[in-house]
């Protein structure tokens, strides 16, 4: 078996086209330099897809929010991978960009929920491929404004342990008094979505805010799952 | 056909330089790695990385620059890849600052246009690498915003990285705001970008810069 060679050191001014041993720094790690930037090559693959909610209208429906009684919940944004997608759902970018009313006294967490039933919904917003021209997603995607009942969701939502942000766009206080925010999370694969499972911005019981009005933007790449020949698909 | 093979673990000292080894694994068999040089700095030294800039507008937000905005309206900042240029345009960094005014409530949004507009550039795109060649991109810069002749309506894909209340911007709100897009955006041929704001807001004044990688089709 060949093993991968390599020679610590800082290399040289090698031109185009001639052959090197690649570099390790002092520990043994290979030493790499990107060849672009972090998402291009699945956007450009026709992969990453986005979807948005140019502002609420009403404060967060109780699908958002931490509760007992989630069945046919209202619901505002929210991310379905159907059950027979055979894609996974990488989430890659979230943006949360508060204008007006009074945020939450604490984070906003990720949401995520099984149901291998589609919800009986239809979609209600159009997903863009990040790539102009590209191929359509095989995710839904549920946005309202106002929020709408999320009909169907009859396995009660069962959300798993959501995942809490550490980053500072979602400071607490009164929106009005926050003049100008970085709102991005650089999700970057930190939460998958398999089929059968879905989404949703998520906040604990009591910390919704009152009239929180916000621009929402959710970005993935979806991932093609590989099946063994002859198996069938299962979750 | 033969395999490669690496070796779990680091080695008991730290290495001199020049020594020889076998590439390095983690536990779970994943080639570790150490980033040589700054992110971008190998397409950037290529000369494939080029910025352009609107240093400050002297209107308010124009039409062409609002979500829905109609064909051709009033454009102050975008750039396109034309339907010839062999190239894709891939999005690194977007800059974006409201210094005065009060701006609409939401988060900008990156909108997309999927032709091409028939108006001269007005925009000045810089190597990212001076003396490094020329883009093939076409820029659009106006302070007080120009008819975007031959141009569509553009289409919202993703909201930005950084939003706004309708909050007058003072002195302690004017520092510019980044946001590394990361090839996020892809412009191929034929295609073009705006940000775009949810409202025009009241007498906003703003600063828009972006940046992208040019990579040959």
């Amino acid at each position: 078996m060949a093993t991968v060679e390599l020679v610590t050191g800082a290399g040289g001014n090698y031109p185009d086209g001639s052959d090197q041993t690649p570099i390790a720094d002092s520990t043994g790690a290979m030493m790499v330099s990107p060849a672009g930037t972090r998402f291009a090559e699945a956007v450009l693959r026709g992969n990453v897809f986005s979807m948005m909610l140019t502002a609420t209208s009403a404060g967060w429906g109780n699908f958002h929010i931490e509760t007992t009684s989630i069945a046919a919940a209202n619901v505002q944004f929210c991310l379905y991978n159907p059950l027979f997608s055979k894609y996974n759902l990488s989430l890659l970018r979230f943006v949360y960009g508060s204008q007006s009313g009074t945020a939450g006294a604490t984070i906003i967490c990720h949401g995520g929920f099984r149901q291998a039933v589609a919800p009986t919904l239809a979609a209600t917003t159009t997903i863009k491929n990040n790539l102009p021209n590209g191929r359509p997603s095989v995710a839904t995607g549920f946005i309202s404004a106002a929020g709408t009942v999320f009909t169907g969701n009859t396995t009660g939502a069962t959300f798993v342990a959501p995942t809490s942000f550490a980053s500072e766009p979602f400071t607490v206080g009164d929106a009005p008094a926050i003049p100008r925010q970085s709102c991005l999370e650089m999700v970057d694969g930190g939460v998958v979505l398999p089929p059968g499972t879905g989404w949703v911005p998520f906040f604990m019981a009591g910390q919704s805010g009152a009239g929180w009005l916000a621009t929402l933007s959710i970005t993935w790449e979806e991932v093609p799952i590989p099946l063994p020949l002859g198996k069938g698909f299962t979750i | 056909m033969p395999s490669s093979e690496i070796r779990v673990g680091p080695p008991g000292q730290a290495l001199a330089d020049g020594e020889t080894l076998v590439a390095r694994a983690d536990r779970t068999g994943a080639l570790v790695i150490q980033q040589a040089h700054a992110r971008s700095t190998e397409t950037t030294s290529r000369g494939n990385v080029f910025s352009m800039i609107l240093t400050a507008t002297t209107g308010g937000i124009a039409a062409g620059q609002l979500v829905a905005a109609a064909a051709a309206a009033s454009t102050q900042f975008a750039l396109f890849n034309p339907a010839t240029s062999k190239y894709n345009l891939v999005m690194m960094r977007f800059g974006y600052a409201a210094n005065s005014g009060t701006p609409a409530a939401g988060a900008l949004i990156h909108g997309q246009f999927f032709t091409v507009p028939t108006l001269a550039a007005s925009g000045t795109i810089r190597n990212n690498r001076p003396n490094g060649r020329q883009s093939v991109a076409v820029g659009y810069t106006s302070a007080a915003g120009a008819a975007l002749t031959g141009g569509s309506a553009p289409q919202t894909l993703m909201a930005a990285g950084f939003s706004y209340t309708a909050t007058a911007q003072g002195a302690t709100t004017t520092s510019p705001t980044l946001e590394q897009v990361e090839g996020a955006i892809v412009l191929p041929p034929g295609t073009g970008w705006a940000p775009l704001h949810l409202g025009a807001g009241t007498t906003v004044l703003s600063s828009y810069s972006v940046t992208w990688e040019e990579i040959p089709i």
